[in-house]
């Protein structure tokens, strides 16, 4: 029996809780990647991934959703296109509490605009608790500027619940009629 | 980028090897590491072994037929199993680690082609202090490998690929297996002292995690208990009419203006547009807008029972006063809202179902049921009320605008949902009355491929069976 395996990826700047996201989601226990943090990193969390992070949602026996987590530092952009090789889905983490959303919002989708184009995306907006500004209206508005259409969630990484809501919008934002 | 011209890749077979590991292994030498690793299923041409002893069974059947086999192995494993003729990974795997683990192979390899040694000289080849053979570079993932300042690698670090030759090397291990800078290190390391820890905090993401707390496990009457609640819940916010194919009546129509609701949103729309925090006198009580944050500050809770009937009674001219604060006013509420961050809501959920218990199914007496809308966008759903149905009303609307009535056909669901949606996403200002404008937002197309394990999986998230 063959089996059927289809890919989530999700990326966003460093400390923006990609690799809690899939460690709260993931049926395995998660592969990570994570290294003490020894350049500007270190300002916002000890560690980081420096080659990505691996999780799995077992969906039957012989079928799985492989969720793989992109280092955040902008000098592992290398691993950017092969990790989405085949994917299905973008999921965009967004940590409210840096200097610059926007301008995060703007690298993260240029970077990823072909595989955006190909497929879907939905972005999480999280460490609300810490920063409101910007809110949820900004990054709607935002992502109109920028020429997408992706819903837009306030989430906490740690939650299987948010984090599952955010798979749930990809995977309807994929097929509208799915049930 | 590779030095694709000093290295040749470490030719490997996989033995023993859970899925996961497997699945990460080949990603790796498919992609960064295929310039490190290459995978053969040619005994001949093996120059090592992977094999993951942590794999049920996986020491057992080496030591039984691969026990005379000259070829190192890595060992991947939590724990040193200190085998011989061996490298060990710790696991979890890293990108690092396996570099490390096959430059030391490939240094053990090239030490014993170039002078057949005795143990001990294979010792000195293999925990050298200096960079001594310079000829022999690590794996690189920049295209110059340069000479670089020796580095210690602590027992403590992440790096601990411990190689054991014999049982009489053993003394040695404690001694730097690569006194040359990782090339690895260079994109992490950026000249700051470092200090060793584990490669992992784990644990510590154990315990944030909300799905790693032990939970009471619940008895059947708790569940059921649970479930009627949640039901009751989501009548209050949509009611229970039932579909009928007689027009829609007037005593299914409402008039939000002459509900909280209406004040409420009047309120917000005031906010935002003056970008002041602006109060809500509804005596007793006061809710406080603040247009930046998007909060409401109020003793009211949106789960009382209380508030049902506040949002459900109709309001009396004169009952309910707006007023923007003054900066005075602002900063007493700041005061106050550090004293009492309980009394701090999400404004997109307290809008959301302050329309959802006022329309309570109904729909606002001006909407034209025959007239196409479009929204805008998605609610932020992880933050508010959902009910039955609703992820699924947002895709197909969003996706493309429609009346009310055509997307509970379209989704073969009660129409009450899809009105309460209405009610909600018109209060949270998402909806579009002029489909024109937002068909070019649109960009995307749905897609429809592998839709069978898309529709599993979006069960299997909603706690159903895969």
């Amino acid at each position: 029996m063959s089996v059927v395996n289809r890919k989530i990826i999700f990326t966003g700047p460093v400390g923006s809780g990609k690799t809690t996201a899939i460690i709260s989601i993931s049926d395995i226990e998660p592969v990570t990647t994570d290294q003490n943090a020894s350049d500007m990193t270190q300002k916002r969390k000890n560690n980081t991934t420096v080659a990505m992070d691996y999780g799995v949602i077992n969906v039957s026996e012989n079928e799985r959703v492989h969720l793989y987590g992109t280092p955040g530092q902008e000098r592992f952009d290398f691993m950017w296109n092969i990790l989405t090789k085949g994917g299905i889905g973008l999921i965009l983490l967004m940590d409210n509490t840096r200097q610059d959303p926007y301008q995060d919002l703007k690298f993260y989708t240029r970077a990823f605009k072909e595989f955006i184009d190909e497929q879907q995306m939905v972005v999480g907006v999280t460490r609300m608790d810490l920063q409101r500004t910007p809110n949820i209206d900004n990054y709607r508005r935002w992502l109109d500027e920028l020429g997408y259409s992706a819903p837009v969630f306030e989430v906490d990484a740690r939650s299987r619940k948010d984090v599952s809501v955010l798979i749930q919008g990809l995977l309807l934002s994929l097929d509208p009629g799915v049930s | 980028m590779f030095n694709k011209s000093s290295q040749t890749p470490l030719i490997v077979e996989l033995m023993d090897i859970s899925k996961q590991n497997e699945a990460i292994l080949k990603f790796f030498i498919s992609g960064v590491g295929s310039k490190v690793f290459k995978i053969s299923n040619t005994s001949t041409d093996v120059e090592a072994y992977i094999i993951d002893y942590d794999f049920p069974g996986a020491q057992a059947r080496w030591d039984e037929n691969y026990m005379d086999s000259n070829k190192p192995r890595i060992i991947l494993a939590t724990l040193d199993p200190k085998a011989a003729n061996s490298v060990w990974v710790g696991k979890p795997l890293s990108s690092k680690k396996l570099i490390e683990a096959a430059t030391t192979i490939k240094r053990l390899q090239k030490t014993a082609t170039a002078t057949p040694s005795t143990s001990t000289q294979d010792n000195d080849a293999i925990h050298e202090k200096t960079p001594s053979i310079p000829e022999i570079k690590p794996f690189s993932l920049v295209n110059d490998t340069k000479v670089t300042i020796p580095k210690k690698v602590s027992t403590e670090n992440t790096t601990t690929a411990t190689l054991v030759k014999s049982e009489s090397l053993e003394n040695n291990q404690q001694k730097p297996l690569n006194p040359t800078k990782n090339p690895i290190d260079e994109l992490v390391d950026n000249s700051t002292p470092r200090v060793d820890q584990p490669p992992l905090n784990l644990s510590e993401n154990k315990q944030d995690t909300q799905k790693k707390k032990i939970k009471k496990p619940k008895t059947a009457e708790e569940i059921a208990a649970k479930v009627a609640k949640q039901e009751q819940r989501w009548k209050e916010l949509c009611g229970e009419s039932e579909d009928s194919s007689e027009p829609i009546t007037e005593e299914q129509r409402y008039i939000p203006d002459n509900y909280f609701i209406g004040k409420l949103t009047g309120a917000v729309r005031l906010a935002k547009q003056s970008q002041q925090v602006v109060e809500i006198k509804a005596l007793p009580h006061s809710i406080f807008i603040l247009p930046n944050e998007h909060q409401v500050f109020t003793e009211l809770s949106i789960s009382d029972e209380n508030f049902i009937q506040f949002s459900r009674n109709k309001i009396k001219q004169g009952e309910m006063s707006i007023h923007i604060l003054s900066s005075i006013e602002t900063g007493k509420l700041e005061m106050q809202m550090n004293q009492l961050p309980e009394c701090i809501h999400s404004l997109e959920s307290f809008l959301w179902t302050s329309s959802l218990l006022a329309s309570y199914g109904r729909l606002p007496i001006t909407l034209n049921l025959d007239k196409k809308t479009a929204l805008k966008y998605w609610p932020s759903f992880a933050r508010i009320e959902a009910f039955p149905y609703s992820m699924r009303i947002a895709a197909l609307w969003h996706h493309s605008p429609d009346t009310l009535i055509e997307i509970a056909n379209k989704l073969a669901i009660p129409q009450r949902y899809v009105f309460a949606f209405y009610n909600g996403a018109v209060a949270l200002d998402l909806v579009e009355h002029d489909p024109k404008k937002v068909k070019k937002q649109i960009k995307a197309k749905p897609k429809k491929k592998g839709s069978g394990l898309i529709s599993r999986l979006f069960k299997r998230l909603l706690g159903g069976a895969s």
